[in-house]
């Protein structure tokens, strides 16, 4: 399966001569990122026969998950140039709060309700408040919160575990859609991609935009291969309900940020905050959005968590603000706002959890893992300036 | 050369907003807490200090030591440091200056709090390690679990649970550590690695640490070990409750998490993973009762306070009497009397006689309302 990756784009050169040269390369330098992820995982193959079998892609794919989802809040927060510090924390304090209110006797779906309401929504309007009223810098504010929600969980839970009785809880972190349903939901995703390619295509044609050919055959056959891949890798047990969940806030957040006004206005205060709030956008307003999202998802994520552990403990989601990030700004998300896409976090996460994964699989001791990952963001912030340095 | 590495340290790291700041809360809690307080002031005086209290247990700690101590006619002075360095060191020398005779530490880096002892020491105060042993330092005595026995009891109850269930010793093991350099991980791993050196049919597939001891980085290490070896590995051993359960939920996906398939033993004994134990999940776990520990610790730390020119050795051996372990532990620096007291291994047959009876958990929170 993995040998189809430059197997396919191989003839396009050839066949194409200097101008397919050209766009291939152009292909690699706009869309870095993929490629790395393409190469990272072409090489875990080769070098271990685990790595490419469908049980472990599906592994590696509900591994993506949590970090995944935070990070697509994460995006949304870099973009208009700010930050949250606190989403680690969240994750650990929403954990508890589920499992203690199931503990107490609440049914399940109130009990996660009242957790995105209490450590989700209201946290972030806090973390807003004082971002956008007191316009108090949001790294102070959200580092304020990282520690408080982890006091407030170790409080709650005295220090301890919560642990979880409920078997539905259970199902939504370690569920899956039957490969049936899973294969239908998939192809049907995938037609749509290539239908809205396709519907593109003509619109550009309508209003005389010259369309590159080049372009248009690496978009469609990226398409295929992904879906390839997602095919083959839910053949194992199907589609698992955590996955499913973090494509389709994958989904909406990309949408939102591409199709919507509320998407342009992030761009836009990213790009100058003062020029859009000349241009009439509440800056207000949309901050207090934004970090009840972020925080909201973050919850989520914590509940995802406690229901893939069956149970909660205070000190989890340690961390977790620095992959988030890390996801964020390999995606090609720039620190200095303003520029990045969802598609582009949520293949810097599966950079980050195929570089978990596969150098677990290889053995790598822990110590160089973290030295590794290290490396790599240092290289995608990097590359980050180079670009911009090129555009400037 | 550590002390004055761990000042400079201070003097760097501690900006003078935050000392005044620090000062000011000092005076304000002061003032507001001695009335209240007791006047012992002829009394003897211990300093208790934990490295944290960001884990169940540390509650059981502060309240059976308190409770020991104040019931031998000592005052107790008891701060935790929040598994920071810097203010361990703070809070020592606050312990000091109020008069502490003799302090019990947990120390937050094993490595570096010979330095707090040799303070301490050159101001004739004595200082007895808990629980985490100082490493290439002075230490005058030492209270602590048998971490080693603990790794050993899990491997003796897999060798078992292989000739039970396996009818032979032979399999795949896998290692899950806690915090890299934790220095009770590293002994309890030790523990488990002389077992399965005695046992040639015992093949340890992988040793892997855990950065904060974290339950969902120890899923995700079952998870990937089960891939690479398709579902082969006959056993888990973890350093603490918490990896244990990480490692259950991995095999729980793969519907092995059954005590007859998978042998997985946890220590701690968490509520979790006792409810796992008796739903026939998890194989072992084991209990380190912390009211011996807690209770021992107080009860020399008065004796060493009421004899400070007793031998600190036969103050420690007189103390093993009782059922604990008695030795003169190398910690690369010297030679420390050592108190050892003992755990339990805890499976679905004795859960009764021991938590339950000890009145740690009732039997509603292990069985559930199904029973």
């Amino acid at each position: 399966m993995a040998n189809t990756a430059p197997t396919t784009e191989q003839p396009a050169t050839g066949f194409l001569q200097s101008e397919g040269m050209r766009a291939f390369l152009k292909f690699l330098k706009d869309n870095g990122t993929l490629v790395a992820l393409i190469a990272l995982m072409f090489i875990f193959s080769l070098w271990d026969e685990a790595f490419f079998t469908p049980r472990n892609l599906t592994n590696l794919a509900r591994q993506t998950t949590i970090v995944g989802i935070i990070a697509v809040g994460m995006t949304l927060v870099i973009i208009i140039n700010g930050i949250d510090l606190s989403v680690g924390s969240i994750v650990g304090l929403a954990a508890i709060v589920v499992t203690l209110l199931m503990q107490s006797g609440v049914n399940i779906w109130a009990a996660i309700l009242i957790t995105l309401l209490l450590t989700g929504v209201l946290i972030g309007l806090w973390n807003a408040l004082w971002i956008a009223h007191y316009n108090i810098p949001p790294f102070i504010i959200t580092l304020g919160m990282m520690t408080i929600a982890r006091g407030i969980a170790l409080t709650l839970s005295d220090g301890g575990s919560v642990p979880v009785t409920d078997p539905v809880f259970g199902e939504i972190g370690g569920g899956f859609f039957s490969v049936m349903v899973s294969t239908i939901m998939v192809l049907l995703i995938f037609a749509y991609l290539l239908f809205s390619q396709y519907r593109d295509l003509k619109q550009k044609q309508q209003y005389g935009v010259t369309v590159k050919q080049q372009e248009l055959i690496t978009t469609g056959v990226v398409t295929l291969l992904a879906g390839a891949i997602v095919l083959y890798a839910f053949s194992y047990r199907g589609l698992p309900y955590p996955v499913a969940i973090f494509a389709v806030i994958a989904f909406i957040g990309s949408f939102t940020l591409q199709h919507t006004k509320f998407g342009r206005r992030i761009y836009a205060m990213g790009g100058n905050e003062e020029a859009a709030r000349l241009s009439g956008i509440s800056i207000k307003r949309m901050k207090i959005a934004i970090y009840c999202i972020i925080t909201t998802l973050s919850a989520l994520a914590g509940i995802m968590l406690a229901s893939r552990l069956n149970g909660a403990s205070p000190n989890l989601g340690n961390m977790f603000e620095l992959d988030a990030i890390s996801a964020v700004i390999i995606g090609g998300t720039s620190f200095s706002g303003g520029v990045g896409t969802i598609i582009g976090t949520v293949i810097g996460a599966f950079i980050i959890s195929v570089l978990n994964n596969g150098m677990s699989l290889l053995e790598v001791p822990t110590f160089y893992q973290l030295i590794i990952k290290g490396g790599i963001i240092i290289l995608a912030v990097w590359f980050d300036v180079l670009s911009k340095k090129k555009r400037g | 050369m550590n002390m004055s590495k761990l000042l400079f340290l201070t003097m760097r790291g501690r900006s003078a907003i935050v000392r005044i700041l620090g000062l000011s809360l000092l005076l304000a809690a002061t003032l507001l807490f001695q009335p209240a307080a007791p006047a012992k002031e002829q009394g003897i005086k211990i300093g208790f200090l934990l490295k944290t209290m960001q884990e169940e247990r540390y509650q059981t700690d502060k309240a059976e030591f308190t409770a020991r101590a104040e019931a031998l006619g000592a005052q107790v002075l008891f701060d935790s440091s929040g598994n920071s360095e810097l203010t361990q060191l703070g809070q020592f020398e606050k312990m000091l200056d109020e008069g502490a005779q003799v302090i019990v530490l947990q120390p937050v880096n094993t490595g570096l709090a010979g330095a707090l002892v040799r303070l301490a020491n050159s101001k004739g105060v004595k200082v007895i390690g808990y629980d985490s042993m100082v490493v290439n330092g002075p230490l005058d005595l030492m209270v602590m679990q048998d971490s080693w026995a603990v790794g050993q009891l899990q491997s003796e109850a897999m060798v078992k649970w292989f000739q039970q269930n396996r009818g032979k010793v032979e399999g795949k093991v896998a290692l899950i550590m806690g915090q890299p350099g934790d220095s009770n991980a590293q002994a309890m791993s030790q523990g488990v690695l002389n077992t399965i050196q005695q046992n040639s049919g015992l093949q340890l597939i992988a040793q892997i640490s855990h950065v904060d001891w974290s339950p969902d980085r120890s899923a995700e290490t079952a998870s990937n070990l089960l891939v690479q070896h398709k579902n082969g590995v006959d056993a888990f051993i973890c350093n603490n409750s918490g990896l244990a359960s990480g490692v259950i939920a991995a095999l729980d996906l793969e519907k092995l998490a059954d005590a007859k398939k998978v042998f997985v033993a946890g220590a701690d004994a968490d509520l979790k993973n006792i409810q796992y134990l008796v739903q026939g999940k998890q194989a072992v776990d084991v209990w380190k009762a912390i009211k011996p520990l807690a209770h021992k610790a107080a009860e020399i730390a008065v004796e060493i306070a009421k004899n400070p020119s007793k031998s600190l050795e036969s103050i420690a051996r007189e103390a093993s009497q009782s059922g604990l372990r008695f030795a003169m532990t190398d910690n690369g620096f010297t030679k420390v009397p050592t108190v050892i007291t003992p755990v339990t291994l805890i499976t679905k047959d004795n859960v009764d006689s021991t938590l339950i009876a000890a009145q740690i958990f009732s039997k509603a929170q292990i069985y559930g309302g199904n029973q």
